[in-house]
């Protein structure tokens, strides 16, 4: 396995796309960084915060969908496709590794290419965000991926976030190797591996949104017909009570009608919260002490976020590495 | 002793049968000349006995090894193949390449090693050349090379001399017969060019259609090759009783009308035989089968 490992390192240290990939990254992390501390020139008075911070950019980076994070995926997948077309796939077989083998030297080496990617943009990101902004934990910014809210970044939060991303790149890259094992060309590869990751982003996140506009109807309703029965209890005349009476049961339908409505986006909106392997990190609560708002993960997320992802690393891997074992290679 | 022995082996694709119970026998120290038409599936076996891809039905024993043996893996990094394409990496140089290989495989070689590899393949001179600008003949050399960077004991090469020229198909053969005889590599190689393996084969398997159709050595090829009297006529019963007449034991009748006769006749006594047999001549020449005759009669009976 360590062969092959080394095999796969020295490749791609020959290789001028990875290099590109890396100088890519920096760039973009600089250019990202270089435009929140302009859209802070212009906000952090109005809004009474630091938009840009080091903290900010540390958390804020590490999203697979948001800026570079999706060009790791496709870089790796582009790295494997490679392997087959090739041909070196093809030797390696012949020299006697068994595929499995092989599989999970193509997985490993992903991951470890998908760091070394993620975490040069990262630490660019994170090192010119404090030089622009400082890295001081207890100031207000921008908190989570971009648009999720403002607050004081923790330190647990942040050691959290970082482990939990580190689990869901896991989930990400298992999923980049077995669409491209399958796919074994880069063509039908890029599309599927972009549609899959952010189509559940986005369906998750559209969900959530239709989750709490359901319940803020239901919430209104439901407060509407408390002041109904209230009223017609105090109304003695048997014509207005009788009107009460009809309004109580047109409201009493739509709630049962946005009830039924509830039930099926929670489940949609569940099931794909324990499909998308970004959850955790999309979504940064708050708790308020005083004049100020916290980040903070609570450990369900947290802990249930890992696990989800290591079992659809572990699905991910081990269905790869069946079908790698069954199909042959051309 | 056979370092490959496949037992009723069948592939089949999309549930059309291209490998049909195929039982081959390779002698160690042998070059096995792999012969057979295009979509014979020649390749498909190599593909078959180097693990590229799985037996539908059927069983091989490689280094007496069976398919399903877990030990095969190992016995398998004696192995080295071209099966269809040579697999080179194009942004890296041939040194390079040969590291690469060297990684995987396990074994390193010296610079010196590496320069002697080179030049067995008359590539010495490319420098830092990238692979993506050699030539197809550079490149067919530059995978002959890599695939002895392992020191293997049993090689697959498929149609290796496309793309050389002849100069450097008559080194390749030259490096063929030097690792054969003086490393003792078992190679088993495929080639449309039948005159090139009969200059290098010590034994043969003939394919058609997914089928062996046979397995001989290079000795009794040559001597099923030998010298002959084909002579057409127009009437081929009078002409057989005629010949037997004359005393001939080794002919073949073919149904096209031509007799070859093996035994050690003068022309002018089988004319005068014929002749005096009222069968008119119409052809009549001395020829000496070649393997490439031999096969097309091969095939043809085949069907």
């Amino acid at each position: 396995m360590s062969r092959l490992l080394k095999s796969f390192f020295y490749k791609v240290s020959k290789d001028i796309t990875f290099r590109i990939t890396l100088i890519v990254g920096v760039g973009v992390a600089v250019f990202m960084t270089l435009l929140y501390f302009v859209i802070g020139l212009f906000m952090d008075e109005q809004m009474e915060m630091t938009t840009l911070t080091g903290q900010s950019m540390l958390v804020g980076s590490f999203s697979p969908v948001q800026s570079f994070g999706f060009a790791i995926p496709i870089n790796i997948a582009v790295f494997i496709v490679l392997e087959f077309t090739q041909g070196t796939i093809r030797n390696k077989i012949i020299a006697g590794y068994s595929k499995f083998k092989i599989y999970a030297s193509l997985f490993i080496s992903g991951l470890a290419l998908a760091f070394a990617l993620l975490l040069t943009y990262v630490a660019t990101c994170t090192l010119f965000g404090a030089i622009f902004g400082g890295f001081d934990l207890s100031v207000t910014t921008m908190a989570g991926m971009s648009g999720i809210g403002t607050g004081v970044i923790t330190a647990e939060y942040i050691i959290k976030y970082v482990i939990l991303a580190l689990f869901s790149y896991c989930t990400i890259i298992a999923f980049s190797v077995f669409i491209a094992t399958l796919c074994r060309n880069i063509g039908p590869c890029i599309p599927l591996i972009l549609i899959t990751i952010f189509g559940i982003y986005y369906l998750t996140m559209l969900f959530g949104v239709a989750v709490s506009t359901v319940n803020s109807i239901m919430d209104a309703s439901q407060n509407a017909l408390v002041e109904l029965k209230e009223a017609m209890a105090q109304e003695t005349n048997p014509n207005a009570i009788a009107a009460y009476e009809e309004q109580i049961a047109e409201v009493e339908k739509t709630i049962a009608g946005t009830q039924s409505t509830y039930d099926t986006v929670n489940i949609i909106a569940s099931i794909l919260k324990c499909v998308d392997p970004q959850y955790g990190l999309a979504n940064t609560d708050f708790i308020r002490e005083g004049d100020k708002s916290f980040t903070v993960m609570d450990n369900l997320t947290f802990f249930g976020g890992i696990g989800g992802n290591l079992a659809f690393t572990a699905a991910f891997f081990f269905g790869g590495a069946c079908l790698f074992k069954k199909r042959d290679i051309k | 002793m056979n370092l490959i022995t496949t037992n009723e082996l069948c592939k089949t694709y999309s549930k059309k049968l291209v490998i049909d119970h195929v039982n081959m026998h390779i002698p160690e120290g042998s070059i096995y000349g792999f012969v057979g038409e295009n979509g014979s599936g020649k390749t498909t076996i190599m593909r078959l006995l180097t693990g590229l891809a799985e037996p539908t039905s059927g069983t091989y024993e490689l280094f007496g090894l069976k398919n399903n043996d877990p030990r095969i893996f190992e016995k398998r990094k004696n192995i080295s193949a071209i099966v269809e394409r040579i697999s080179l990496i194009p942004n890296l140089t041939a040194k390079q390449n040969i590291r690469y290989y060297e990684l995987y495989t396990g074994r390193t070689l010296t610079e010196e090693e590496k320069d002697e590899l080179l030049k067995k393949v008359n590539l010495q001179d490319v420098g830092n050349k990238k692979v993506r600008n050699f030539s197809l003949g550079m490149r067919q050399r530059l995978g002959i090379a890599l695939a002895l960077v392992s020191n293997p004991k049993l090689m697959f090469l498929d149609e290796p001399m496309n793309g050389l020229d002849p100069e450097g198909i008559a080194e390749l053969r030259d490096l063929l017969i030097e690792l054969n005889q003086k490393d003792g590599i078992t190679v088993l190689i495929s080639s449309h060019i039948l005159s090139e393996l009969e200059k290098i084969a010590t034994c043969y398997g003939f394919i058609s259609h997914g089928k062996i159709i046979e397995e001989i050595t290079a000795q009794e090829l040559k001597d099923r090759c030998r010298k002959s009297l084909m002579v057409k006529v127009d009437d081929v019963e009078k002409a057989e009783k005629a010949i037997k007449e004359l005393g001939a034991k080794d002919y073949k009748v073919s149904p096209t009308g031509e007799i070859r006769i093996y035994d050690n006749f003068k022309i002018k006594d089988v004319m005068a035989g014929l002749d005096a047999a009222g069968v008119n001549i119409l052809a009549i020449n001395s020829s000496e089968e070649s393997v490439e005759e031999y096969y097309l009669n091969l095939i043809k009976e085949g069907k």
